[in-house]
Parts: C-alpha cells; sequence; structure tokens
C-alpha cells in the first residue's frame, strides 16, 4: 500500500533532480532590463495613443504589446462569454479583467486576448475544424480566435480530450456571474476584479482597488466566498478550528485565530470575507473592522436557489 | 528591517525554487524555464517583493501561479509509478500536494496561494491522495503536516 511517507521520499528524490540554477539570475537580469525598457517605449507610445485618439473607445495601448490589432471585447471582470452545451458541467471558472478561464475533467480552456503564445506559430500548424470554424492544433495547444479577436486555447489531455472539449465550448454575450447576496458597503475605490466558481458550488469574487488593480487574484485586498450549506466539512471545521464571533446581521459568524477571515452561517450559505493574511502591502490588506463592515452590509440570499441571486460586482 | 538585494535572495533561495518547480512541473526544462520567468519578474518589482517582509513565500507564490497558468503541453510523466501517477493530476490539485507535502504548508497557508478557501484546499488533496492510492490519515489536516 502507499503511503505518506512514499509520497515524502517521492518529493525528496524527484526534488533531487531539480536542474542547476547556472545562469539562471544572469538571464533573468537581462530580461527584466529588456522588459524595462519595453515598459517604458510603452507608456510612451501609450501617452501618445491618447493624445492622437479622441472620443476613446479604442483600446490603443493595450494593442501595442502585440503586432496584430486586437478588439477588446466590452466585458467586465464579472462577466462571463464562456459556457459549456447542456449536460457538461466544468469543474472551475474563473473570471478576471483580461482572460477567462474553464476547467473540465483534465483539459483546461482559456480565453484571453492575448494568448501568452505566438499565434503565428498556431495558425501555421495542424488545421482543424471545430464547430464549423477553423482551429490549429499544435500538439500542445488547440486554439483559435473568436470574431471579437480574443483566442481561446484549449490546453492539458491528449488529443482526443481536447478536441472533445473544444466541441462543447460555447461562446455568449457578456453574462454577469451571479452571486448570492448583494455588497451594501465596500471601501472607496474598490471594484470587483475576478470570480471564480467551482463545480461544489463555491463562488469567490475578489475586489481591488480601482486606482490600483493587480494582475493576481490572489493578491486583491478583499475576497467574498460563499458555499452552500449543509456541508459536512464546514459542520466539522467549525467546532475543531474556528471560534464563535459577535453574530452577523443576526447570523452566527466565526473566526479561526491567526487567519484573516470572518465567516457568516446563514441557514444555506457559509460567506466567508476574507483579506490576505501575508506577503502584502498595505494596500493589499484590509482591518478585521473593514472586514466586519462589508459582513455587515451585505443581503445574503439563498445559496441553494439561484431565482434569487444578483450580479457579483 | 534590513533591506535585502535581489541577488542576495535569488543566491540563496534559488534551489528552493527550483526543487519546488520540479516537484510541480516533473520536468527539468519546464522547471528552469518557469523559475527564468518569475526571477525576472520578480527582479522588475522587487521593492514591491520586499515589502511583503516574505520574499520567499511571495515569489514562491508567482512560481505557483506561472505553473498553474503555464500552458505550453505536460510532458508524459517519467518514473515510477507514484510518480507517474503525480503527473496525471490536475494542476490544481498537484500543486496543492507538493504544497502541502513537500512545502509543508498549512491548508489556510495553500488557500492563500492557491486563491481558494481551506476546505477547498482539503478537498484537492483528498482527491489527489485518493488518485495516488495514498489513504488520508484521520484527524484535522495540521495533525499530518510533516
Amino acid at each position: 500500500m502507499t503511503t505518506l511517507d512514499d509520497l515524502h521520499h517521492m518529493f525528496d528524490a524527484y526534488a533531487d533532480q531539480a536542474p542547476d540554477g547556472h545562469g539562471l539570475i544572469e538571464q533573468a537580469r537581462e530580461a527584466a532590463a529588456r522588459r524595462r525598457v519595453r515598459r517604458r517605449w510603452q507608456s510612451w507610445i501609450a501617452a501618445l495613443a491618447v493624445v492622437a485618439v479622441t472620443g476613446g473607445g479604442i483600446a490603443v495601448a493595450a494593442g501595442l504589446r502585440h503586432h496584430d490589432p486586437v478588439v477588446v471585447p466590452p466585458r467586465a471582470a464579472t462577466q462571463t462569454t464562456i459556457t459549456m452545451a447542456d449536460g457538461f458541467t466544468p469543474v472551475y471558472q474563473s473570471s478576471e479583467r483580461d482572460s477567462q478561464r474553464l476547467q473540465w475533467g483534465v483539459v483546461s480552456v482559456t480565453v484571453a486576448a492575448r494568448p501568452g503564445y505566438d499565434t503565428k506559430t498556431l495558425t501555421a500548424s495542424e488545421k482543424l475544424t471545430i464547430n464549423g470554424h477553423d482551429a490549429w492544433y499544435t500538439g500542445a495547444v488547440l486554439g483559435w480566435q473568436l470574431p471579437g479577436g480574443e483566442w481561446v486555447s484549449v490546453n492539458a489531455g491528449n488529443r482526443a480530450d481536447k478536441i472533445a472539449v473544444a466541441e462543447q465550448l460555447r461562446f455568449t454575450t457578456p453574462r454577469d456571474v451571479l452571486v448570492p447576496y448583494r455588497v451594501g458597503w465596500l471601501p472607496p475605490q474598490m471594484v470587483a476584479a475576478s470570480t471564480t466558481t467551482e463545480q461544489s458550488g463555491t463562488i469567490g469574487v475578489t475586489w481591488s482597488w480601482a486606482t490600483r488593480p493587480t494582475d493576481n487574484p490572489g493578491e486583491d485586498p478583499v475576497r467574498i466566498e460563499t458555499e452552500p450549506l449543509p456541508d459536512r466539512i464546514w459542520s466539522q471545521q467549525k467546532t475543531d478550528l474556528y471560534r464563535s464571533v459577535k453574530p452577523v446581521g443576526g447570523h452566527p459568524a466565526y473566526v479561526r485565530d491567526g487567519t484573516p477571515e470572518l465567516l457568516v452561517e446563514t441557514p444555506t450559505c457559509l460567506v466567508t470575507v476574507g483579506t490576505r493574511r501575508w506577503g502584502g502591502t498595505p494596500d493589499q490588506m484590509v482591518d478585521e473592522a473593514t472586514l466586519r463592515r462589508i459582513a455587515e452590509n451585505l443581503t445574503v440570499a439563498d445559496c441553494t436557489n439561484r431565482a434569487t441571486w444578483s450580479p457579483a460586482g | 528591517m534590513r533591506q535585502m538585494r535581489f541577488e542576495e535572495f535569488a543566491a540563496a533561495r534559488l534551489p528552493a525554487l527550483l526543487r519546488y518547480a520540479m516537484l510541480l512541473t516533473g520536468d527539468h526544462d519546464q522547471a528552469r524555464d518557469i523559475v527564468r520567468e518569475v526571477l525576472t519578474r520578480a527582479l522588475v518589482k522587487w521593492e514591491r517583493i520586499q515589502r511583503s517582509g516574505e520574499p520567499y513565500a511571495y515569489v514562491r507564490r508567482m512560481v505557483t501561479g506561472e505553473y498553474l497558468s503555464w500552458r505550453r503541453h505536460k510532458k508524459p510523466a517519467a518514473g515510477d509509478g507514484l510518480w507517474k501517477l503525480l503527473g496525471d493530476l490536475p494542476k490544481r490539485q498537484r500543486a496543492a500536494l507538493v504544497l502541502r507535502f513537500y512545502e509543508g504548508l498549512s491548508d489556510q497557508e495553500i488557500g492563500e496561494v492557491l486563491g481558494c478557501r481551506t476546505s477547498t484546499v482539503r478537498g484537492y488533496v483528498s482527491r489527489a491522495l485518493t488518485e495516488l492510492g495514498i489513504e488520508f490519515p484521520a484527524g484535522a489536516p495540521e495533525e499530518v503536516l510533516p
């Protein structure tokens, strides 16, 4: 029988086979220097573009990093334009300002204006037809461009897996991610920055400062998560790991000492209002009083009845 | 607090980052590529990383994020049975397992790295252990930390 000791031994053994770092720091330093120069140029060109383009609405600066012009679709960070055919439920789906992700089985799908690889290489590879449109398969990625300019990238799994999932993808106009609550108060200048929806029913929304958007939802200063109740794991954790604090909106509330989260238990929802615990600069965190004020101003609906939910953000 | 230069940090922590990336990716080349990319980005915003007070945790989270968003195809895992099974796990499950049983993080800390709740972390770890054929010991998660 395989044991945890076997796992530890395996990790140690394979970690010992890690590559050496010879030359890496120097390469990183050179690349960082090039990036700094490029950023300076981008900011100059973007500034010129703003001057040149009047009337707004054209994301000129956003298109400067690559040669191809990209029309950024009018999608908010808390909206999605990707779903799957009836009968297919993603295990995980997320939306951010610049990208959307979806996972089904081992296959993951990313939709982004900047796909993170050379699209010329992609379109020079094997051509396929997926649901009537052209797509290309490199062996690593199955991808194609949407009419709005974004690229769909289907990763992981084998070729058949990728094609099967790609055929079940559906693209829509932007739809709000729904959450089982309404936000009544947030610190001024805070905007919804990302969402995650898990098959288990857990839905997360992160909030960042409008003037200081982050590249990573994990760096956003406020996170609100809900999961449907009853939940066996929560029932156990509640008594083992958490302690009761002053109720929120008449509902039992809990904290776990040393963690930056306030949990509120309604009859059908467990709502977590949290911030970062470590690794953040002061503007990436909010204090306990702020977390409580956010929680006290939430109007929580029925986690088990989507008809009662509201748009995130 | 004394400011740590990037070079000092990299010299001290590069081997650990490469070992961690190796366990995430299962591949020498991808581990090097990910760490190189993360070091490049870390250099650009080193001041901010320093201010976090925990630069290793910060950079490790960057490595994790890079791995999770890495679009390059996973190479088929070579090696023994357990290593091959690990290679077949979904990325988030694999990351949770490595963070838990190699890096020794608590569920709460893993949740912060992966951007999810502790119960979700427990789900990832539990499903991953099941896939690997390892029975999860009874008791609270902290009790089985290495």
